[in-house]
């Protein structure tokens, strides 16, 4: 039996080896690194030989971290926000963090790979919901957010709420492809947005200009050209005061003003409460009515003070 | 000389490995739908096979054929192709982060891409030194990035047009796709020869 052919094989075999381990030795250890670990009510410093995952270095020095896939990657529940070192998010972890996480510095602590000197924070909210269960406020039945004190006021406003999120994003999604293959799809487009947000959100026309490729500036052209389309956050209702010359000699300018005295807001801005918006516009159309007013398309002529009072009234007891 | 750059022609157009020998369609199905991921795609392909050619051409010649062992090639190349990626890693994820950043997943997908045994398993078919053998890997690695990118390019615009019909979309389109474009350089085909 010839043994060269075994030597041989051993022997390249045995090469790589030797040569796999001293790059092993050489190229991914990375010295000493410090980790410095702040959570909700502590702070926690240790040091290690850098070269691990940041999951079983946390481990390592107790800390408990949900990882039920055993840091492959694919459960996603270690998250951690890592504020200095760490380097790239990788494309394992983009599936599991949000672009809005992003900002924060969301990682996967078994994807971050330990080679400098880490700071690192865990959002504990394993503690707050124990410390709830434990004053009796918990309760089972409810539904429960959390949501970061940071973030608290942001997501209460009725600016929030206009935001565009998973479902939005299908809907829009779904919009798009309704008009991908017309020609000239744009306006329609546009119209079909506006009809669902009110408004023509920057994201939303973001997602537009990705999709059918066009330039984002040719379609904020088209945007701000026509009065029919916003880029602010309008109301439900849009209320717009004919200022032309039938209506103004008729008195439009008062009727204007009281509007904006009600609704303690300027031409052209909302309310709070995202009811109203207020718009002075040219000629309607039906001078014989002055002065005219259209809510929602709705024409409203021969108006008076109280007349605009009393509509502000039925409109905000619809709502 | 002459034959060098004759080679280098030959494996880029008339001989492309995708479009002629349909090698490597794994990655080449999964991966031609976006432009941006199909040019890192085949960047590292030209990398990484450059390399293993390079590496695998001494071996052979100089370890394997004066003790008569021929016959081990394919399992030696396997091995010399996965640890020679593993060792490229480690070096670009200590040195270089950016570049291993932009090369992502890729790298290590490309140890089971067909292209790369087929390099270097057509090197010893075809009895090249070891300055052809260099001149025909970069060859063939540019024919499979022009070749993916080709194909990325067309079903991105394909996409916009947005009138695929349903049970074409996906690998289905990228065949179709492909198979035109091979129908095209076999337009190449009296121009060069790889012998």
């Amino acid at each position: 039996m010839p043994l060269a052919p075994i030597i041989i094989m051993n022997a390249i075999l045995l090469a790589i080896t030797i040569i796999l381990a001293i790059a092993d030795r050489f190229l991914v250890s990375y010295g000493s690194c410090k980790v410095t670990l702040k959570k909700e009510d502590e702070e926690k410093k240790f040091t290690l030989k850098g070269g691990g995952t940041l999951l079983s270095a946390l481990i390592d020095n107790g800390e408990s971290i949900a990882a039920s896939c055993g840091g492959r990657g694919s459960c996603g529940f270690c998250k951690v926000q890592v504020s200095k070192g760490g380097g790239q998010i990788l494309p394992t972890e983009e599936l599991f963090i949000s672009k809005e996480e992003q900002i924060f510095g969301t990682r996967l602590a078994c994807q971050v790979k330990i080679k400098e000197d880490i700071d690192l924070f865990i959002p504990d909210l394993l503690t707050s919901v124990k410390s709830l269960v434990k004053n009796g406020t918990f309760d089972t039945k409810l539904k429960w957010h959390f949501l970061r004190t940071d973030r608290k006021e942001q997501a209460t406003s009725p600016l929030a709420k206009l935001k565009i999120d998973k479902k939005d994003r299908l809907n829009l999604e779904g919009i798009i492809d309704d008009h991908r293959a017309m020609e000239g799809a744009l306006m329609p487009l546009l119209h079909a947005i506006n009809e669902r947000y009110n408004y023509l959100p920057e994201e939303a026309l973001r997602i537009v200009a990705k999709e059918l490729s066009i330039p984002l500036s040719k379609i904020l052209s088209i945007a701000t050209f026509y009065n029919a389309f916003s880029l602010e956050p309008r109301g439900k209702n849009i209320i717009s005061v004919c200022l032309g010359t039938a209506c103004h000699v008729k008195g439009a300018q008062d009727i204007l003003e009281t509007f904006e005295e009600r609704l303690d807001i300027k031409t052209g801005d909302t309310t709070k409460d995202m009811l109203f918006t207020l718009e002075a516009v040219r000629c309607i159309g039906c001078c014989g009515l002055a002065p005219v007013i259209t809510i929602n398309e709705e024409v409203h002529g021969l108006m008076t003070k109280n007349k605009a009072l009393k509509l502000i009234d039925t409109f905000q007891g619809k709502s | 000389m002459l034959r060098l750059i004759t080679i280098f022609i030959a494996a880029i157009f008339t001989h492309n490995v995708a479009l002629a020998y349909l090698l490597g369609m794994c990655p080449f199905v999964s991966l031609a739908r976006n432009l941006k991921t199909s040019f890192g795609m085949g960047l590292a392909v030209v990398f990484v096979v450059t390399l293993t050619a390079a590496i695998n051409w001494p071996i052979y010649h100089l370890v394997l054929v004066p003790h008569n062992c021929e016959f081990l090639s394919f399992i030696v190349f396997i091995i010399v192709i996965a640890s020679s990626v593993q060792l490229v890693e480690m070096i670009m994820e200590r040195f270089f982060p950016a570049l291993q950043a932009s090369f992502g997943i890729f790298l290590p997908l490309i140890t089971v891409n067909c292209t790369v045994l087929a390099i270097s398993l057509f090197m010893v078919l075809r009895e090249y030194t070891f300055i052809t053998t260099l001149f025909f890997a970069v060859g063939s690695a540019v024919g499979f990035w022009l070749a993916i990118v080709l194909v990325a390019a067309i079903y991105e615009k394909l996409e916009l047009v947005g009138n695929v019909p349903r049970g074409l979309k996906g690998p289905g389109i990228i065949m179709i796709i492909t198979g035109i474009i091979a129908l095209a350089f076999m337009g190449f085909g009296g121009m060069v020869s790889i012998n």
